[in-house]
């Protein structure tokens, strides 16, 4: 039977385990459960600085150059509203470059500002090309934008063929969503393409993180515990 | 005598074995539990420097250039005149445009390019750079106003990279600034040294420090506030030991130094100086030592400190900036009123007397700076725990702070006795509080910026750590401990839900 020290010892050092693991069943098991769209690329994202809308009247094409798309791209999305009460017409997405050419409807019939989503068939390898709207409808649209310079240093759009202070947003899903923890080997690819360490040192860090942190803290507790009250240090 | 006879050789290799037994009696001498805090701080931060995408940390960007253009020019970029390629040199210009890292900060939707049809033109983009492409950011960079010293010590991480590819250099740059918040955490457990022989009140006070999600996520970034962050660890550490034994030579001296390095470091290490002089003052106070000696290490300390702060000047001098003008240009937009001052900073942590007028400025307090962004606001402050996360934050903050009173009130007596140190501490703490303030009150004259967030607090999260290892310790004998785990349990869960988040963010 241990001595009262050292069950108080083994007592904080589990409850410490103990809050970690709480933790993480209630904070974070449910996100690693989470099934939302993972991201295959945003050329052009929501919620940038300077919202720059473009108006596409019945006919009207806008197309940006430069655009990034990946070889797991699945859906492609971007945001509509109508200028006035009538709803959205139909559009027609153009998704072009070296090797490669998509074409999508996406649906109308909105009367408040949303996001316009369409399934693609994605590119055989990733390629830079070009993405082209066109406004299929009788009715003019309204396709959100942005005007963000940090947007329009990598590409800008043309209406009709005339150059815009603006880019229309512009984002890729993959086409299935696998779940966290399915998803992790692709999220420590991509963030190793940003380190000059490989992957390997994030999958060795992995179980040192979510194992290893938790107990190291835990043993040194246990060891502080467990030692005796330390001299005063030296008058140095 | 023959060579072979000359002693002096033997003498060296003697003196370098005695050297290297003594850094090996020091190294087997470190307490276990901070060895065991000092590996896992090292593999925390490391994760969080892996896992940030590049210039994904408040200012990197900036802070990452300066040490770019002193390590290839060895001049700072000006912080007032537009010259070469501006901010930025032409090597991260392009990585930060073709990459897509430029718009990634602080646009929460946005993902880095990790495409390969973006990468593979970078890599031939920077296989193709003339050296040239790396040394023409000269300017103009907010960030050129700040003092060298940090940038100084980045720069050798720089230049001794193995790697010569950006993303390489960056990472070398990024594991100096961790080698700093390792510092920062042996000098919390000799700061907690000097208040309680209760080991495990050291490891609590050190575990705080070293698991601290806005800290670890600070050490894994370029940053001067790292460099700060240290300095006034050590000046925490150094200024007990003063108060506590009494000043002599190296203490005053080192103090000075610190103060120095502090003022050579940010421009709000200039706040150290107050809590220099009080501390010196405090701790001559209790000990009495002999007045010729005193004045002899005050002269040499300042001395030290007036010749660093000339070293500035002239560095200043040479890139268009003033000393200290981040902190002090703000003094010339006027309509500085005392009591309008006044007014902001109690609106900052209390509702408004009937009296009071709105206060200048957003909407921001003690909820934003003490809980949100001192505990942690990731990226470019747009990765944020849940509210409810922080509304428990501040729930145990406040817990935290009424316990704080009732166990100074308990333990009066035996502060009573150390009143001194007491002092000390609470002039260092409240010397940068207040600096903060008016500054932030003197930005809020002239922009909507309040120039404040929990970030300028780190410096003072040893006395944080030491503050609630005092509660700790004022608990029952049996309830401390358990208090202890509950606390380092807690910080490992937000440590490892901020990684996650910042995962999740970046690449899903």
């Amino acid at each position: 039977m241990p001595s009262s020290p050292h069950r108080r010892a083994l007592l904080s050092a589990a409850l410490l385990l103990a809050v970690v693991a709480l933790a993480f069943l209630t904070q974070m098991l449910p996100r690693l459960d989470r099934h939302e769209a993972t991201s295959a690329g945003t050329p052009v994202p929501f919620g940038t600085r300077a919202q720059a809308d473009i108006a596409l009247a019945p006919g009207s094409e806008a197309c940006e150059p430069h655009i990034t798309i990946d070889a797991a791209a699945g859906t492609a999305t971007i945001a509509t509203r109508p200028p006035g009460r009538r709803p959205t017409p139909q559009l027609l997405l153009t998704l072009s470059g070296p090797g490669y050419r998509e074409r999508v409807r996406l649906a109308g019939g909105a009367t408040v500002a949303q996001q316009v989503s369409a399934r693609i068939a994605s590119p055989a390898r990733s390629l830079v090309g070009t993405a082209c709207v066109r406004n299929m409808g009788a009715v003019p649209v309204i396709v959100s934008g942005s005007g963000d310079p940090r947007v329009l240093t990598r590409t800008r759009a043309t209406l009709d063929g005339r150059q815009q202070a603006a880019a229309f947003i512009l984002t890729f899903q993959e086409s299935a969503s696998h779940g966290v923890l399915a998803d992790l080997p692709d999220m420590i690819d991509r963030a190793a393409t940003f380190s000059a360490a490989g992957p390997w040192l994030f999958w060795l860090l992995l179980p040192l993180l979510v194992l290893g942190v938790p107990l190291a803290v835990a043993v040194a507790l246990l060891l502080a515990l467990r030692s005796p009250d330390a001299p005063e240090p030296d008058d140095g | 005598m023959t060579a072979a006879q000359r002693p002096e050789p033997a003498t060296r290799s003697g003196r370098a074995s005695v050297s290297a037994s003594r850094w090996t009696r020091r190294l087997r001498a470190t307490p276990r539990p901070l060895a065991v805090l000092l590996a896992t701080a090292a593999v925390l931060s490391l994760a969080w420097a892996l896992v940030l995408p590049p210039f994904q940390g408040p200012d990197e960007s900036e802070h990452f250039a300066y040490v770019q253009h002193l390590a290839e020019t060895g001049r700072a970029p000006s912080p007032t005149t537009f010259g070469g390629a501006g901010s930025h040199s032409t090597e991260q210009t392009r990585a930060m445009d073709t990459l897509g890292l430029r718009l990634l900060m602080g646009t929460a939707t946005a993902r880095p390019s990790w495409s390969e049809a973006d990468q593979a033109p970078w890599r031939a983009f920077e296989r193709s750079l003339p050296d040239a492409a790396r040394k023409d950011g000269n300017g103009l960079n907010p960030i050129g106003k700040n003092p060298p010293l940090y940038y100084a010590y980045e720069a050798v991480a720089y230049r001794i990279s193995p790697s010569s590819t950006l993303w390489g250099r960056l990472l070398a740059t990024r594991i100096a600034s961790i080698l700093l918040f390792l510092t920062t955490v042996a000098l919390t457990w000799a700061a907690a040294s000097e208040l309680t022989r209760r080991v495990w009140a050291r490891t609590l006070a050190t575990g705080l420090v070293a698991l601290q999600p806005q800290l670890v996520s600070l050490s894994a970034i370029v940053n001067a506030d790292n460099l700060l962050v240290t300095v006034w660890t050590a000046f925490l550490a150094l200024s007990i030991r003063t108060l506590k034994r009494g000043p002599n030579a190296r203490r005053v001296v080192g103090l000075c130094a610190l103060t120095a390095a502090s003022a050579l470091t940010h421009g709000r290490g200039i706040a150290i100086l107050p809590a220099l002089a009080i501390v010196l003052a405090a701790a001559c106070w209790h000990h009495r030592p002999a007045l010729r000696s005193t004045l002899r290490w005050l002269g040499a300390g300042l001395a030290l400190i007036g010749v660093s702060l000339l070293a500035f000047r002239l560095f200043t001098a040479g890139n268009g900036s003033t000393l200290y003008g981040g902190q002090t240009n703000y003094i010339h937009h006027g309509g500085f009123k005392p009591k309008e001052l006044a007014s902001l900073v109690w609106q900052f942590y209390l509702p408004p007397l009937p009296s009071m007028q709105p206060p200048i400025g957003p909407a921001y307090g003690y909820r934003q700076m003490y809980i949100e962004t001192f505990f942690g606001a990731f990226g470019w402050l747009e990765v944020r725990y849940p509210q409810r996360v922080y509304a428990a934050i501040q729930l145990d903050a406040a817990c935290g702070l009424v316990a704080l009173y009732t166990a100074v009130v308990v333990r009066r007596r035996e502060l009573w006795a150390q009143r001194h140190v007491a002092v000390g501490v609470l002039a260092i703490t409240l010397s940068l509080i207040a600096l903060l303030h008016l500054v932030s009150y003197l930005a809020l004259l002239g922009s909507p910026d309040p120039l404040i967030v929990g970030r300028y607090l780190l410096p003072l999260v040893g006395v944080f750590a030491l503050a609630t290892t005092f509660v700790a310790t004022s608990l029952p004998r049996k309830l401390g401990p358990l208090f202890a785990a509950l606390l380092l349990g807690s910080a490992v869960a937000l440590q490892l839900g901020g990684l996650g988040m910042v995962l999740l963010r970046f690449y899903a």
